[in-house]
Protein backbone atom coordinates (compact mmCIF):
# COMPACT_ATOMS: atom_id res chain seq x y z
CA UNK A 1 0.00 0.00 0.00
CA UNK A 2 1.14 3.54 -0.79
CA UNK A 3 2.92 5.18 2.17
CA UNK A 4 1.48 8.55 1.19
CA UNK A 5 -2.24 8.85 0.52
CA UNK A 6 -2.24 12.27 -1.09
CA UNK A 7 1.04 13.27 -2.70
CA UNK A 8 -0.23 16.73 -3.58
CA UNK A 9 -0.37 17.70 0.09
CA UNK A 10 3.43 17.37 0.18
CA UNK A 11 3.90 20.43 -2.04
CA UNK A 12 5.85 23.20 -0.26
CA UNK A 13 6.73 20.87 2.62
CA UNK A 14 10.34 20.59 3.85
CA UNK A 15 12.29 17.42 3.07
CA UNK A 16 14.85 15.85 5.40
CA UNK A 17 17.28 13.03 4.66
CA UNK A 18 17.68 9.96 6.90
CA UNK A 19 20.63 11.69 8.63
CA UNK A 20 18.29 14.60 9.42
CA UNK A 21 19.81 17.13 7.01
CA UNK A 22 17.44 19.54 5.28
CA UNK A 23 17.36 18.86 1.54
CA UNK A 24 14.84 21.47 0.40
CA UNK A 25 11.16 21.99 -0.31
CA UNK A 26 8.94 19.83 -2.51
CA UNK A 27 8.09 22.02 -5.48
CA UNK A 28 6.35 19.49 -7.68
CA UNK A 29 4.97 15.97 -7.64
CA UNK A 30 5.37 13.87 -10.77
CA UNK A 31 4.39 10.31 -11.67
CA UNK A 32 7.59 8.66 -10.38
CA UNK A 33 9.41 11.51 -8.64
CA UNK A 34 8.93 14.37 -6.26
CA UNK A 35 10.89 17.45 -7.31
CA UNK A 36 12.72 19.08 -4.42
CA UNK A 37 14.11 22.59 -4.75
CA UNK A 38 16.75 24.12 -2.54
CA UNK A 39 17.76 27.80 -2.58
CA UNK A 40 15.96 30.84 -3.89
CA UNK A 41 17.73 32.60 -6.80
CA UNK A 42 18.91 29.62 -8.83
CA UNK A 43 17.61 26.69 -6.83
CA UNK A 44 19.28 23.28 -6.95
CA UNK A 45 16.76 20.67 -7.96
CA UNK A 46 16.54 17.00 -7.10
CA UNK A 47 14.30 14.36 -8.65
CA UNK A 48 13.73 12.03 -5.73
CA UNK A 49 11.92 8.76 -6.43
CA UNK A 50 8.65 8.50 -4.53
CA UNK A 51 9.86 5.14 -3.23
CA UNK A 52 12.60 6.97 -1.30
CA UNK A 53 10.03 8.96 0.65
CA UNK A 54 9.82 7.28 4.00
CA UNK A 55 7.05 9.19 5.71
CA UNK A 56 5.19 12.47 5.99
CA UNK A 57 4.67 13.41 9.61
CA UNK A 58 4.09 16.70 11.43
CA UNK A 59 4.42 18.64 8.17
CA UNK A 60 7.86 17.20 7.42
CA UNK A 61 8.81 14.76 4.65
CA UNK A 62 11.46 12.19 5.58
CA UNK A 63 13.58 10.21 3.14
CA UNK A 64 15.12 6.79 3.62
CA UNK A 65 18.46 7.91 2.13
CA UNK A 66 21.10 10.22 3.55
CA UNK A 67 22.14 13.66 2.32
CA UNK A 68 25.24 12.41 0.51
CA UNK A 69 23.20 9.89 -1.42
CA UNK A 70 20.72 12.59 -2.41
CA UNK A 71 23.51 14.95 -3.50
CA UNK A 72 25.30 12.21 -5.46
CA UNK A 73 22.31 10.65 -7.16
CA UNK A 74 19.34 12.95 -7.40
CA UNK A 75 20.62 16.46 -8.21
CA UNK A 76 19.78 17.30 -11.81
CA UNK A 77 19.66 21.10 -12.16
CA UNK B 1 -39.66 34.21 -0.04
CA UNK B 2 -38.81 30.96 1.79
CA UNK B 3 -35.37 29.73 2.81
CA UNK B 4 -35.71 27.04 0.18
CA UNK B 5 -35.96 29.73 -2.51
CA UNK B 6 -32.84 31.50 -1.24
CA UNK B 7 -30.67 28.40 -0.76
CA UNK B 8 -30.97 26.12 -3.76
CA UNK B 9 -29.98 22.51 -3.03
CA UNK B 10 -27.71 22.32 -6.05
CA UNK B 11 -25.93 25.12 -7.82
CA UNK B 12 -25.73 24.24 -11.55
CA UNK B 13 -22.59 26.34 -11.92
CA UNK B 14 -20.73 24.41 -9.23
CA UNK B 15 -21.90 21.18 -10.79
CA UNK B 16 -20.24 22.19 -14.07
CA UNK B 17 -17.10 23.12 -12.18
CA UNK B 18 -17.03 19.73 -10.48
CA UNK B 19 -17.50 17.94 -13.78
CA UNK B 20 -14.65 19.88 -15.34
CA UNK B 21 -12.33 19.28 -12.38
CA UNK B 22 -13.11 15.58 -12.48
CA UNK B 23 -12.27 15.37 -16.19
CA UNK B 24 -9.08 17.36 -15.60
CA UNK B 25 -7.98 15.00 -12.83
CA UNK B 26 -8.66 12.07 -15.16
CA UNK B 27 -6.50 13.73 -17.82
CA UNK B 28 -3.67 14.19 -15.31
CA UNK B 29 -3.93 10.57 -14.22
CA UNK B 30 -3.87 9.32 -17.78
CA UNK B 31 -0.98 11.54 -18.83
CA UNK B 32 1.04 10.35 -15.82
CA UNK B 33 0.34 6.75 -16.78
CA UNK B 34 1.21 7.24 -20.45
CA UNK B 35 4.28 9.46 -19.91
CA UNK B 36 5.53 8.62 -16.41
CA UNK B 37 9.02 9.97 -17.13
CA UNK B 38 7.87 13.35 -18.43
CA UNK B 39 7.29 16.47 -16.34
CA UNK B 40 3.53 16.87 -16.41
CA UNK B 41 3.69 20.64 -16.84
CA UNK B 42 5.85 20.26 -19.95
CA UNK B 43 3.60 17.51 -21.29
CA UNK B 44 0.43 19.57 -20.87
CA UNK B 45 2.06 22.65 -22.41
CA UNK B 46 3.08 20.66 -25.49
CA UNK B 47 -0.40 19.12 -25.66
CA UNK B 48 -2.01 22.55 -25.45
CA UNK B 49 0.21 24.16 -28.10
CA UNK B 50 0.05 21.16 -30.40
CA UNK B 51 -3.73 20.91 -30.29
CA UNK B 52 -4.55 24.63 -30.20
CA UNK B 53 -2.18 25.89 -32.89
CA UNK B 54 -1.88 23.78 -35.99
CA UNK B 55 1.17 25.79 -37.10
CA UNK B 56 3.03 25.49 -33.78
CA UNK B 57 6.62 24.62 -34.57
CA UNK B 58 7.24 22.44 -31.55
CA UNK B 59 9.65 24.82 -29.85
CA UNK B 60 10.87 23.28 -26.63
CA UNK B 61 13.81 23.40 -24.31
CA UNK B 62 14.34 19.88 -23.03
CA UNK B 63 16.25 18.74 -20.00
CA UNK B 64 17.00 15.04 -20.27
CA UNK B 65 17.96 13.60 -16.91
CA UNK B 66 20.02 10.40 -16.80
CA UNK B 67 20.84 8.19 -13.81
CA UNK B 68 23.92 9.44 -11.96
CA UNK B 69 27.13 7.52 -12.73
CA UNK B 70 25.35 4.93 -14.83
CA UNK B 71 25.68 6.44 -18.28
CA UNK B 72 28.38 8.24 -20.23
CA UNK B 73 26.78 11.66 -20.46
CA UNK B 74 29.20 12.75 -23.21
CA UNK B 75 28.17 9.90 -25.48
CA UNK B 76 24.54 10.83 -24.79
CA UNK B 77 25.36 14.38 -25.80
CA UNK B 78 26.84 13.09 -29.07
CA UNK B 79 23.79 10.92 -29.64
CA UNK B 80 21.49 13.91 -29.16
CA UNK B 81 23.60 15.88 -31.64
CA UNK B 82 23.44 13.12 -34.24
CA UNK B 83 19.69 12.86 -33.80
CA UNK B 84 18.71 16.53 -33.74
CA UNK B 85 21.78 18.41 -35.03
CA UNK B 86 21.63 20.55 -31.90
CA UNK B 87 24.36 20.83 -29.30
CA UNK B 88 23.26 20.09 -25.77
CA UNK B 89 24.89 21.43 -22.65
CA UNK B 90 25.62 19.28 -19.61
CA UNK B 91 24.30 20.22 -16.18
CA UNK B 92 25.09 18.51 -12.87
CA UNK B 93 26.91 15.69 -14.77
CA UNK B 94 23.64 13.93 -15.52
CA UNK B 95 21.37 16.36 -17.34
CA UNK B 96 21.43 17.38 -21.00
CA UNK B 97 19.84 20.70 -21.82
CA UNK B 98 18.93 21.22 -25.46
CA UNK B 99 16.70 23.57 -27.43
CA UNK B 100 14.72 21.93 -30.19
CA UNK B 101 12.02 22.53 -32.72
CA UNK B 102 9.45 20.07 -34.06
CA UNK B 103 9.29 18.28 -30.74
CA UNK B 104 5.72 17.09 -30.45
CA UNK B 105 4.19 14.51 -28.13
CA UNK B 106 4.86 11.70 -30.60
CA UNK B 107 8.51 12.75 -30.88
CA UNK B 108 8.84 12.78 -27.12
CA UNK B 109 7.46 9.28 -27.06
CA UNK B 110 9.92 8.00 -29.68
CA UNK B 111 12.81 9.74 -27.91
CA UNK B 112 11.90 7.87 -24.73
CA UNK B 113 11.51 4.59 -26.54
CA UNK B 114 14.85 5.01 -28.36
CA UNK B 115 16.75 5.86 -25.18
CA UNK B 116 15.53 3.83 -22.24
CA UNK B 117 18.35 5.30 -20.10
CA UNK B 118 16.44 8.57 -19.81
CA UNK B 119 15.25 8.82 -16.25
CA UNK B 120 13.19 11.99 -16.40
CA UNK B 121 12.38 14.74 -18.90
CA UNK B 122 11.59 18.28 -17.90
CA UNK B 123 11.94 21.67 -19.57
CA UNK B 124 9.59 24.15 -21.19
CA UNK B 125 7.60 24.63 -24.36
CA UNK B 126 7.20 28.04 -25.91
CA UNK B 127 4.70 29.32 -28.40
CA UNK B 128 7.09 31.34 -30.52
CA UNK B 129 10.20 29.82 -32.09
CA UNK B 130 12.14 33.00 -31.24
CA UNK B 131 11.70 32.31 -27.55
CA UNK B 132 12.82 28.75 -28.05
CA UNK B 133 16.27 29.93 -29.04
CA UNK B 134 16.71 32.55 -26.41
CA UNK B 135 18.65 31.70 -23.29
Amino acid sequence: MDKIQNWQELINKPVFSSDEKEIGIISDVQAIYVIVSSGSITPDKYNIPKKSVNKFENGVVSLDVDQKYVEDNYGFE
Amino acid sequence: MTEKDILPTQNPASSNASKLKLRYRELLRESAALYPKVDQRLLLDILKFETSYSDWEGSVMLKLVYPADKVDIHSKKDWIYSRFQRAASIEEDRTLRVKLIRMYLGDLESLLSDDSDIEYITGSATLSPTDAYST
